[in-house]
């Protein structure tokens, strides 16, 4: 079985602490407040002057339709334990690449590889017995 | 802990995180009622990583903050004043790019946050802050005010965030129950011979002298940042009405202390209606707890039993939700007092949170029924975060209600409690954990009832801006008004403040000489900018607009911004920033670790050690320092007596340490567990006025109960009446006059009802001992006594 790793970036663009402040609305202060509370994940690379990128505009747009609906941070952080947790795509994530046969490949993150190894080997298993039962039976 | 921990006075909590505040210097000059105080802060990084330390601490409300800088590793970075988010956004672009930066924003008038950034690993910054102000005073007694902690708030769910932030958030630091920074001071009081007596109800001080000047400083190297220091410095001769003059640039400034010694009859200044309205609204809320709540109801009780039988009164308690003791205000008679003082007696503070807003609406939503005039007189620790929301209620409302508060209980909100008063046209007094309520509430009173003193203007023969516009004042306490005239050359002497009435005429006027003083050592430009910001601020005299002050429109922000900047001090718009640029090679771009320093619990907040109530004192077992009248060259060089040592009843004698000292350990012992006579005579007053003779009464006055009978058979009268009663009560007025004279404030408005109802008897009956007219007789039997004892 020939299995190959490679980083797939996720998303493209960056975005500075000013960009992020004029697209959403918020000051400066506001964001590194919602990112030293957690309730907006920290910037990508070192320090205070690393980069943003959208799904930190999604976060900040979340927050911002909570408050428009007249519900304050507080209450808005109780709200967000009591739903359930969305996932946000975090900005770079490591795939691993499976060649079923060639031509056809699947995807699994490395994350989703760590958690569940046994129903991954399944999975590829089956799906290699298909195709090559598929093509046999052409 | 182990020993790598601890680091020049540096301790790790308990919790692992390592505080990186050193500690805190307090230097302070005072002379009459202006103090000049820089604040000293010391942050040490002994990690390994840089860090970024934030640091939330409280100053007094009133102080005009005009300078800022850090000392970074010898080097000195002065501050600017920026726009707040402009502040903040040149402070984190600073650190992004591996810059050292400092922040320095104004919460709350009385509630700052410091931001260090970049600290690196071994580095120390010392943060200079400086403060202008004037302090409270009454007759001749000022009061220092230092608070060192902020008590946590209480916000109201319904409170909206402030920019996307709740407001929790910005007045609440972490809280910690011990703190490892400590405190030191040193506080230099000019004018020593103008000095009668220096006291700390708060710490236990040393006080030295040194050529023209008292110094003070804590007993203790160090002491705990838990709790508000308080310096109660009295002066030999009472403040009297003073004007200065300064010029600064193309500017003159005036300010003109105004201590009226008597009340002018509202009535007459302001057309009011006659009957009085009083309304009490207690704090019952858990912060309450202990000694407080219970100090606070004993003087109500004395002030209910005082009102007149012409007044109309109610009370409200509130916590999480309020109660009332009627539907709406009854007059003041027997039953209704009595219904009074059952439902204070149940009364505890075990209402949850401090929610101000929903009680005061309820007694707002109504007018004042015609004929009377309303006032409320408020008791609350005032631990809460929507200050503004309370202040734009009472402002809308105090052209029918005045607000007067009383701050009480462990670490009380003094911006709350003093805005609130100013902005509803009453009194405000703050009273520490330490000090006794009754008198002070008592004294609260005696405004409420004499009035205030408004509609002042400042006339000096040239165009003026007038700040406060519409200034209000007490008798007996000095009140500040400060002008700017846009030129350099004012030529005038003196200026004219005038008190108008309604119709625009001229109640009453001060004519004031013109002191002429330097801009530097007494900067006018500066508290009159403070004042002028504090009013765009407050909203007095705007139009009813926003309910969240912060959004002040466009224009009022931008002249507080203005003046801000113009005049070097801080504002709710404005903040410090001081930044220092790294070469190259300095510079550090890698994550920062955020140290936030925590602040110590209040102590006794919540009950929690409280201080018991046998050790408080009442104003005559306050111990202080007199100096020697007899002896004006004595010289005391660092002479060191704690303050729980001094006491300052006579004014004839000092200054034995040694021999005071146990004398004053003494009196301290015999006064455990005692009350105060002048409370207990006030406490016996009847409700309609006058007082009859009981076991007390006759204890304190040492007097028999037969002697007091057959005195009463011996009085002749035109007419029979209750002769004991109106015996008693001229004898107990007479003695208060001759015994307690120094503390009549307390007991003036109090007793009030009985004096008047005495010279209608008097008047009525012309009642006689030995031929002498019944007072003067009183005169001479309580003289003899007070000799006799």
């Amino acid at each position: 079985m020939t299995v190959k790793c490679y980083y797939k970036t996720m998303e493209k663009k960056a975005y500075t602490i000013e960009e992020l402040g004029e697209l959403t609305g918020y000051t400066r202060r506001t964001i590194r407040y919602y990112v030293q509370e957690g309730l907006v994940d920290p910037p990508a690379g070192r320090g205070r002057g690393g980069f943003y990128y959208d799904s930190h505009i999604q976060q900040l747009l979340r927050i911002k339709s909570f408050q428009e609906k007249g519900i304050g941070i507080t209450a808005m952080v109780s709200l967000m334990q009591k739903e359930a947790p969305q996932p946000i795509l975090p900005s770079r994530e490591v795939m691993i690449r499976y060649e079923i046969v060639p031509g056809m490949e699947i995807n699994i993150s490395r994350e989703m590889e760590i958690k569940e190894p046994k129903k991954i080997l399944e999975i590829i298993r089956i799906a290699k017995s298909i195709a090559k039962g598929e093509m046999n039976n052409e | 802990m182990n020993d790598s921990s601890r680091v020049e006075g540096i301790l790790i909590q308990q919790n692992g995180k390592i505080v990186p505040l050193v500690g805190v210097d307090i230097q302070a000059d005072i002379a009459g009622r202006g103090a000049k105080v820089k604040i000293f802060q010391q942050f040490k990084n002994i990690e390994k990583k840089s860090i970024e330390t934030v640091y939330k601490f409280p100053l007094p409300e009133n102080a005009a903050i005009c300078g800022f800088r850090a000392l970074i590793d010898g080097r000195i970075v002065e501050g600017q004043i920026e726009e707040k988010e402009k502040a903040f956004e040149l402070y984190d672009k600073a650190l992004s790019e591996g810059h050292k930066a400092q922040l320095m924003d104004e919460e709350r008038p009385n509630i700052f946050t410091l931001s260090v950034g970049n600290i690196k690993p071994g580095g120390s910054v010392i943060i200079e802050i400086t403060y202008i102000t004037l302090l409270d005073s009454y007759n001749s007694e000022v009061r220092f005010f230092l608070p060192t902690t902020i008590s946590p708030r209480f916000t109201p769910a319904s409170q909206e965030d402030e920019n996307g932030i709740p407001a929790s958030a910005l007045v609440n630091p972490p809280f910690e129950f011990k703190v490892p920074y400590g405190l030191t001071i040193n506080v230099n009081i000019a004018g020593r011979k103008t000095i009668a007596s220096i006291e700390s109800p708060s710490h236990s001080i040393k006080t030295s002298f040194k050529n023209n000047e008292a110094r003070i400083t804590f007993s203790a190297d160090k002491v705990s940042m838990d709790r508000d220091f308080i310096l109660t410095i009295i002066y030999e001769n009472d403040f009297t009405n003073r004007a200065y003059i300064c010029r600064a640039d193309d500017e003159t400034f005036l300010q003109i202390d105004l201590t009226p010694a008597e009340a002018t009859e509202e009535n007459q200044a302001n057309d009011l209606p006659k009957g009085r309205e009083i309304v009490f609204v207690l704090d019952c809320s858990g912060s309450m707890q202990g000694d407080s709540i219970e100090e606070a109801k004993k003087a109500l009780e004395i002030l209910i039993k005082a009102l007149s039988t012409d007044m109309i009164f109610n009370i409200y308690c509130f916590g999480n939700e309020y109660d009332h003791l009627f539907k709406s205000s009854k007059p003041c008679n027997e039953k209704s007092v009595k219904e009074a003082l059952k439902y204070l007696s149940k009364t505890e503070a075990a209402m949850g949170g401090t929610e101000i807003l929903p009680p005061l609406a309820d007694i707002y939503k109504e007018d004042p029924a015609d004929g009377f005039r309303r006032d409320v007189i408020l008791m609350t620790d005032g631990e809460i975060s929507n200050e503004d929301e309370v202040m734009e209620l009472v402002s809308r409302h105090n052209n029918t209600t005045a607000l007067s508060a009383v701050g009480i209980g462990n670490g009380p909100n003094e911006f709350l409690i003093k805005a609130v008063a100013r902005v509803a046209g009453g009194a405000s007094e703050m009273i520490a954990p330490q000090e006794r309520i009754e008198p002070k509430v008592l004294r609260l009173f005696q405004k409420v009832v004499a009035g205030r003193i408004g509609n002042l203007k400042i006339d000096c023969g040239s165009d003026i801006d007038q700040a406060p516009a519409c200034p209000v004042a007490f008798m007996r306490q000095a009140t500040s008004i400060f002008a700017r005239i846009k030129s350099r050359d004012f030529q005038g002497k003196g200026v004219t403040v005038n008190q108008y009435n309604y119709q625009g005429d001229v109640l009453r006027k001060w004519d004031i000489d013109l002191e002429e003083v330097n801009d530097e050592a007494m900067p006018i430009s500066k508290l009159w900018a403070r004042e002028k910001i504090r009013e765009l601020e407050e909203g007095d005299g705007l139009p009813e607009g926003s309910r969240q002050r912060q959004r002040l429109d466009d224009k009022k922000q931008k002249t507080v911004i203005d003046l801000s900047r113009q005049y070097g001090i801080i504002s709710r718009s404005t903040s410090f920033i001081g930044i220092e640029k790294s070469a190259d090679t300095e510079k550090s771009t890698s994550d920062m670790v955020l140290r936030v320093v925590p602040t110590a619990v209040t102590k006794g907040w919540h009950g929690m050690s409280s201080i018991p109530l046998f050790l408080r004192r009442s104003p005559v077992e306050q111990y202080s320092i007199r100096k020697r009248q007899d002896s004006p060259t004595e010289v005391h060089e660092d002479i060191a007596i704690p303050t729980f040592l001094r006491r300052a009843d006579s004014g004839k004698e000092l200054f034995s340490p040694f021999r005071k000292a146990a004398e004053g350990i003494r009196n301290m012992l015999s006064q455990r567990g005692k009350s105060d006579p002048l409370l207990d005579i006030l406490s016996q007053q009847r409700l309609g006025g006058g007082f009859n003779m009981n076991k007390r009464l006759c204890d304190i006055l040492q007097i028999s109960d037969s002697k007091l009978s057959s005195l009463a058979d011996d009085m002749q009268m035109k007419k029979s009446a209750d002769r004991l009663e109106i015996l008693t009560t001229a004898i107990i007025l007479v003695f208060l006059e001759l015994k307690f004279g120094d503390r009549r404030d307390e007991w003036e408005a109090v007793v009030s009802k009985s004096r008047r109802e005495l010279e209608d008897q008097i008047k009525k009956f012309n009642p006689t001992i030995d031929g002498e007219p019944l007072l003067d007789w009183a005169k001479k039997f309580i003289k003899e006594k007070l000799i006799a004892l």
